[in-house]
């Protein structure tokens, strides 16, 4: 599967109005997204960054459960399936991969291959562990999502745990609150993310097809949001330099891994 | 002579005839020359040299001598030179009104004596005005009365009242195109804001400025239809808004009717509508959201309709035609419209039209909630593409996706399939039991009708949207009968869709280890079949257990 990208920055002042703006342009309400994204990277290779991502809800952040319980059904069913601390089961996650996007400086917009895999059960970090990855770091997106035909547009932020809150090994659970994490940008701008995905990229036609679809929403945000290509490097997902990660791996004692 | 003429800035500005001598002309050089030193015969060589001398000498002289004697001088040169000029200039200016003069005098002369009047006249006014057009009469001058003279007061006066009327007039004009305008605006506004006020979202038009329209049909609509539900608001010169086309078009509506045989027994109510005098516009947009509707439902069911042949609902002469209830009682629909003893009718009919009387109403009711059903269907499809709209997108693929076929008249012949063979099944029951316990055997059963519908409880939709998204999928009632020997339990599902495509029964023995479990349960496409097994297997209980009560009385 093939992405067509295109971004455009939004002040926090702005942020509101934008929201309206891409409101009537889709013509439906705004979903509210958050994601934890975990950062890992395969051990002794250098290869790419692998990332977990989990679809995040109000209850998955500490100290937000007391504004929250009127809201009602949570998916506690599942809870209880590693015990001790973990109350309530975590939501599905899913093992996402992003390419280098390719090159070609005269493309208007982005194109990159990626791919997704749901996973349906299980421990992902775990199953990732003894593929060999370890993890790097891991951040939380919060924003909010709308769909322009077939476009995915995503006007978000990245935010990031609390100094002394990133963990060592695996994927924080549960979160700090929502309140005390730090956005990457200190000014609090937000990134609007126009993401429009192919079944197969390779193909001249579908590319021309989806590249005019995302133009489209290009010229209709014109005066709002100035979307462009990203630059190729900035979105670069090679591992560059993890030596010293490895070394202080081989010294600590791995984590137990799971039965796979 | 240049560095005293830059050592001072009013001598720069003089005239320049007499500074740039080199860029004349040689015909000037020589009508100067001739102006300063008249004729080339006077002027020798020896005596411009003598002159030159004299002249250096005399330079020499009075710039060591006096400097302000040399500015005098200098001045009295450029004065004279600027005099001599100033001289021509007049002299030109009286040449000029002269010859005016006399072509004036040419001119008006040659009224009378042609030929000398145009020999002194100028090429010029030759070219401009035609000889002999000016003419003179002497008139003895006239004294004039004081009675003319207060004529001409009066006018004066008269005059000026006039103008004084007339801009009066212009002002008050001006006003009442004003209040004109204000009261155009006013209205304009007035009806604006009173559309506004009832909740129609107003929004300017796009692309064009100063207009605004209003938006009367949904965003979900089909795209042909949400185009149409968006209409501007114009003014006229009264200030009333001009009604577009789709404000205007005679309003439609769904009829649904149903037919029992050859007579109508009922139909749904249509609304009343005045025809006779303009409604206002809240009327007019009201109407225009509800025949848009109505129009966006009948093509719906049309497009649906096609896919329902197989269930005998066709499509005549643009009535949807859809059986109810089969003549054969025992059995459900096998033979089609012409078959049935009752087939729904919904067709599209305009609402200022005048319809056929008919005299039985007993299923007017009926009908009703047919049409309600049938718009409560598409307000539920609104929603669901909503939902998918909302959903992210499969990744682009060569294949268009299309969106997927609105259900509305399969979920209604669901719905009366299911009712139909619910109510079969609850009156064998009851004719069964009440037969049994005539007989002295004992009997009875229970119902639970509609089971999936309580269960539809989704935690992201609302509950209309549950209750309504549960119509369309299949509909699933359980009966159980208890007779002494053996309990039966019947599943009545219906979809109108794979894999029973109608009413399925499904009967299972509980409560008897004995030959029901062999044989697993049983399955029957319609009620005539499952009516004769559950006689035969009830009758046979029946009969079993009465040769076993006749060998223990023996």
């Amino acid at each position: 599967m093939h992405e067509l990208l295109l971004f455009g920055q939004v002040p926090r002042a702005r942020h509101e109005q934008v929201l309206s703006v891409l409101t009537g342009v889709a013509a439906m309400p705004p979903r509210r997204d958050k994601r934890q994204q975990a950062l890992l990277a395969q051990l002794n290779k250098d290869l790419y960054y692998t990332q977990l991502v989990q679809t995040l809800t109000e209850q998955d952040f500490r100290g937000s459960t007391e504004n929250t319980q009127s809201s009602g059904v949570t998916n506690g069913g599942r809870g209880g399936l590693d015990g001790g601390e973990m109350i309530r089961a975590q939501g599905p996650w899913a093992m996402q991969f992003n390419d280098l996007p390719e090159p070609g400086d005269k493309r208007p917009v982005t194109l990159r291959y990626t791919t997704t895999t749901d996973v349906v059960d299980g421990n992902p970090h775990e199953y990732m562990t003894a593929l060999g990855y370890s993890y790097v770091s891991e951040y939380v997106l919060e924003g909010h999502r709308l769909l322009h035909k077939d476009v995915v547009i995503l006007l978000h932020r990245i935010l990031r745990l609390p100094p002394g809150a990133t963990p060592e090994y695996s994927p924080r659970h549960p979160l700090p609150a929502f309140e005390a994490l730090v956005p990457l940008d200190p000014s609090g701008a937000y990134v609007l993310q126009a993401c429009l995905r192919l079944q197969d990229g390779t193909k001249p036609e579908m590319l021309r097809k989806g590249t005019e679809e995302l133009m489209g929403l290009k010229r209709l945000m014109k005066g709002v949001v100035d979307l462009n290509p990203a630059n190729r490097l900035s979105l670069d997902t090679r591992v560059k330099f993890l030596q010293h990660k490895v070394e202080e791996k081989k010294t600590a004692q791995l984590p137990v891994l799971g039965g796979i | 002579m240049n560095t005293t003429e830059s050592s001072t800035i009013q001598l720069s500005l003089r005239p320049a005839t007499t500074e740039n001598n080199g860029a004349q002309t040689l015909a000037e050089q020589i009508w100067r020359i001739n102006a300063e030193r008249g004729h080339f015969r006077n002027v020798t060589e020896e005596g411009l040299r003598r002159e030159i001398e004299a002249q250096e000498a005399g330079l020499v002289e009075t710039t060591e001598g006096n400097d302000v004697e040399e500015e005098d001088k200098v001045h009295t040169r450029e004065g004279l030179a600027a005099a001599r000029l100033e001289l021509i200039r007049y002299v030109g200016q009286a040449y000029q009104e002269a010859a005016m003069a006399l072509d004036f005098i040419s001119l008006l002369l040659s009224k009378d004596a042609p030929t000398q009047g145009t020999q002194s006249m100028s090429p010029a006014l030759k070219s401009l005005v035609p000889p002999g057009t000016i003419h003179y009469e002497k008139w003895p001058p006239t004294q004039r009365t004081n009675a003319e003279l207060r004529n001409e007061d009066v006018v004066t006066k008269g005059w000026k009242m006039q103008s004084l009327n007339a801009a009066a007039d212009s002002l008050l004009a001006g006003a009442a195109r004003l209040e004109k305008e204000v009261k155009k605006e006013t209205k304009y506004w007035e009806q604006v804001l009173s559309l506004s006020r009832e909740g129609w979202a107003i929004r300017r038009v796009p692309q064009r400025k100063n207009v605004l329209g209003v938006q009367f049909g949904t965003v979900e609509a089909a795209p042909r239809f949400r185009s149409r539900g968006f209409s501007a608001l114009r003014s006229n010169n009264e200030g009333d808004i001009i009604l577009d086309e789709e404000l205007t078009q005679r309003p439609e509506a769904i009829r649904v009717r149903i037919r029992h045989y050859d007579k109508i027994v009922g139909s749904s109510r249509l609304a009343a509508i005045d025809t006779t005098a303009q409604a206002p516009i809240e009327e007019l947009v009201h109407r225009a959201r509800d025949t848009l509707f109505e129009q966006e439902l009948y093509q719906e069911m049309i497009l649906e309709a096609r896919q329902l042949h197989g269930y005998y609902v066709e499509t005549r002469d643009g009535v949807i035609q859809a059986p109810i209830k089969s003549s054969k009682p025992s059995n459900s629909i096998s033979g089609g419209p012409n078959e049935a003893s009752e087939n729904i009718l919904i067709d599209k009919i305009y609402l200022d039209e005048t319809l056929d009387e008919y005299d039985d109403h007993t299923q007017d009711a009926f009908a009703e909630r047919v049409v309600l059903a049938l718009r409560v269907l598409l307000a539920h499809g609104y929603r669901q593409r909503l939902h998918l709209r909302s959903q992210i997108p499969p990744p682009m693929t060569e294949k268009e996706r299309k969106p997927p076929v609105t259900a509305i008249l399969r979920p209604l012949l669901t719905v009366l399939q299911h009712w139909t063979d619910l109510g079969l099944l609850r009156k064998y029951l009851e004719t069964t039991c009440s037969i049994r316990r005539e007989a002295g055997a004992d009997a009875s059963f229970t119902l639970r009708a509609g089971l999936n519908l309580a269960s539809a409880e989704s935690e992201a939709e609302s509950t209309a949207d549950a209750v309504v998204g549960s119509l369309t999928g299949p509909l699933e009632t359980e009966a159980m009968l208890r007779v002494p020997e053996q309990n039966f339990k019947i599943m009545l599902r219906t979809q109108m869709g794979p894999p029973s495509f109608g009413s399925e029964f499904r009967v299972s023995v509980v409560g008897e280890p004995g030959a029901a479990r062999r044989r697993g349960d049983r399955s029957f496409e319609n009620f005539g079949k499952l009516e004769r097994f559950l006689d035969s297997r009830v009758k046979g209980a029946s009969n079993a257990a009465r040769q076993e009560a006749e060998m223990l009385n023996q």
